[in-house]
């Protein structure tokens, strides 16, 4: 495919295969470090620089950046090592991902077996997406496409964009709205591909009775006509704290706060520790026990690498506040399907958007405020 | 004690010297750590300037709407654009029937199976506060009125409304009551009280819910 680096695709492996029948690993290695792959100790410390320097919170809203990325290739062998420990973790990942280069370089495999396999196999070298570059998120949302197109033979749309200069992120729910009908919970699981075997939703609308505001008493799981009386309706879900906690104590970064507000997770680098899930005071994120489930023809065509691309077993998973809709200029799916007017969503840097009217004249709210998790997710009454 | 208070004067004045001179040089740095500190809702009323938010748009989005302008806004409401109505309004324009009097409409549809207008059931006020003229402009069925008889399209009913529903009107006005069309950038777009309401019984129904919720965990 269009990788970058002709070190990392198929093309060394090509030559180097024709005459090698059994798979050598140690030459490999030996190539990869003759090619400059393994990234120097002054490299790494840069790249390292990068990560811990986007993980500042709060510095600046957006502020576009120039700083220059590392390939994911690099990423995967940049701890600050030696070349010892270098061919240590180069040789781990090679033994995993044999299976799929022998699969490439077989000259019995047929054209798209082979096509599949090296695809497969860039794939799982690929590096953390928040360090890719622009080309390296084109690559992969390209290598993604064309596998699922071999896969199904149905045609996806996955977009890699950016965050929009200048655009925070904003919500504001309008408690007295709300009448429990659901249209919204509806309409998020159909727009983010979410499980239907196990009937995950991201959004929780919660009915409780008048007079007091406690989630522990308050009913998830209704089904009467609504809205009921003596009854009111909150919802929740990921409220995209611009303090995340969840972000914190991920092991391998794969979760962080984008330049936009809106918290993400790269599906391909969580590990599924689930430590995430138990950092978040809110309840907000969804794991995969199993593999998702979708009805090939209510699967949501148009993605975003970051948001309701199809996720696999054992990877968390969370409103993105439709990430591959808000930053076209839409509303988020709840947003759009809700018929009372409930939630409101737009750009809190924008004085002149309704959020920043909703927070300037109305008597608003957070949960648990005094986290200090400054959720961008307001609650509010007429 | 004289010793002490010679001694607490010059080491103040070296903590006070040292405190200047460190100022001077970190004044970007302890700005930072101030507004760092602040809440985001506090750093946000700081944030005034105007914002083309990235550039996007949703004219594309947006662009089959028959929409009109709003009116009748105060100066600090940034203008925006309402649904139209009046093209919705099925049995327009009503002068069709209505040039003739109410009274010569009913003997003339006496013995027809059902009026025209037989969906339509007032339900909004006491009877005592709203008849049908309330709303509507007897003198020209293709007009509404405010209180005092000043003539209002159907495409700015929302004018109509805000006689009373005032509170509900400044909500609307900043989008804090309503709906918006489209998405969330510019241009904005945003339907009449008369989409979302029915005018002759505005309240809203019961209905089921669009989804039995599981709890998963
Ligand atoms: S609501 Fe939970 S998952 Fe969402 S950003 Fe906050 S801590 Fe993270
Ligand atoms: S489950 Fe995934 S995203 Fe969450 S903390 Fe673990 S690795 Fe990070």
């Amino acid at each position: 495919m269009n990788a970058k680096n002709p070190s990392h695709s198929m093309e060394s492996c090509n030559e180097n295969c024709a005459n090698t029948a059994d798979l050598s690993i140690s030459t490999l290695i030996e190539g990869m470090l003759a090619e400059n792959i393994l990234s120097t100790p002054e490299k790494t410390e840069r790249d390292l620089e990068v990560l811990m320097e986007r993980n500042q919170e709060g510095d600046g809203w957006n502020e576009p950046t120039d700083q220059v990325i590392p390939s994911g290739y690099q990423q995967m062998v940049q701890q600050p090592v030696n070349r010892r420990t270098a061919v240590k973790i180069v040789a781990a990942g090679l033994l995993a991902g044999a299976g799929l280069f022998q699969t490439a370089c077989s000259p019995f495999a047929s054209a798209e077996a082979r096509e599949k396999a090296q695809l497969n196999w860039e794939e799982y070298f690929k590096g953390n997406f928040r360090l890719m570059s622009d080309d390296e998120k084109e690559a992969t949302v390209a290598r993604l496409e064309r596998l699922y197109e071999l896969n199904t033979g149905k045609h996806l749309n996955i977009s890699a964009a950016n965050a929009l200069p200048g655009v925070l992120y904003g919500y504001a729910f309008n408690i007295s709205k709300c009448r429990g009908y659901m249209d919204c919970v509806r309409a998020c699981i159909n727009e983010n591909n979410q499980d239907r075997k196990s009937g995950m939703q991201y959004i929780t609308i919660h009915e409780h009775k008048k007079g007091q505001i406690n989630f522990e008493h308050a009913e998830d799981d209704f089904y009467h006509e609504v809205p009921q009386e003596g009854h009111f309706y909150i919802g929740t879900q990921c409220f995209h704290c611009e303090n995340p906690p969840c972000v914190n104590v991920c092991p391998v970064k794969a979760t962080w706060k984008e330049p936009d507000g809106i918290v993400v997770v790269d599906y391909d680098w969580c590990i599924g520790c689930r430590y995430c899930e138990a950092a978040c005071p809110y309840d907000a994120r969804r794991f995969n026990w199993a593999d998702p489930v979708i009805p090939e023809e209510e699967v949501n065509r148009n993605q975003h690498y970051l948001g309701n691309r199809l996720r696999k077993k054992g990877v968390m998973e969370k409103c993105t506040f439709c990430i591959q809709r808000t930053r076209t200029g839409k509303n988020p799916a709840c947003v759009e399907a809700c018929p009372t007017g409930a939630r409101i969503f737009g750009n809190l840097l924008d004085p002149n958007s309704e959020i920043r009217h909703v927070l300037r004249t109305k008597k608003v709210f957070r949960l648990k405020e005094d986290l200090g998790t400054e959720p961008k997710f307001w609650y509010f009454m007429d | 004690m004289k010793h002490f208070t010679r001694y607490f004067l010059i080491v103040s004045a070296i903590f006070g010297l040292y405190g200047l001179v460190g100022c001077g040089n970190r004044d970007h740095a302890d700005f930072a750590a101030i507004t760092k500190h602040r809440s985001l809702p506090e750093q946000l009323e700081h944030i005034t300037e105007p914002n083309t938010n990235g550039g996007v748009t949703i004219d594309a989005l947006v662009a089959e709407i028959t929409t009109v302008d709003a009116i009748g806004l105060p100066p600090d409401i940034q203008p925006f654009q309402v649904k139209d109505r009046l093209v919705e309004l099925s049995k327009y324009p009503c002068l069709n029937c209505h040039s003739k009097s109410i009274e010569q409409l009913k003997i003339e549809q006496a013995d027809s199976l059902r009026n025209a207008h037989w969906d339509v059931e007032l339900n909004h006020a006491p009877e005592h506060v709203m008849k049908c003229g309330t709303c509507h402009n007897e003198e020209n069925f293709d007009q509404l009125k405010t209180l005092n008889g000043e003539p209002v399209s159907f495409s700015h009913s929302y004018l109509i409304c805000a006689q009373c529903h005032s509170q509900q009107h400044e909500d609307w006005m900043i989008g804090a009551h309503g709906k918006r069309l489209g998405g969330w950038a510019p241009p904005r777009v945003v339907n009449n009280c008369t989409h979302c309401h029915n005018q002759h019984q505005p309240a809203w129904g019961k209905r089921w819910p669009a989804r039995v919720t599981q709890t998963v965990h």
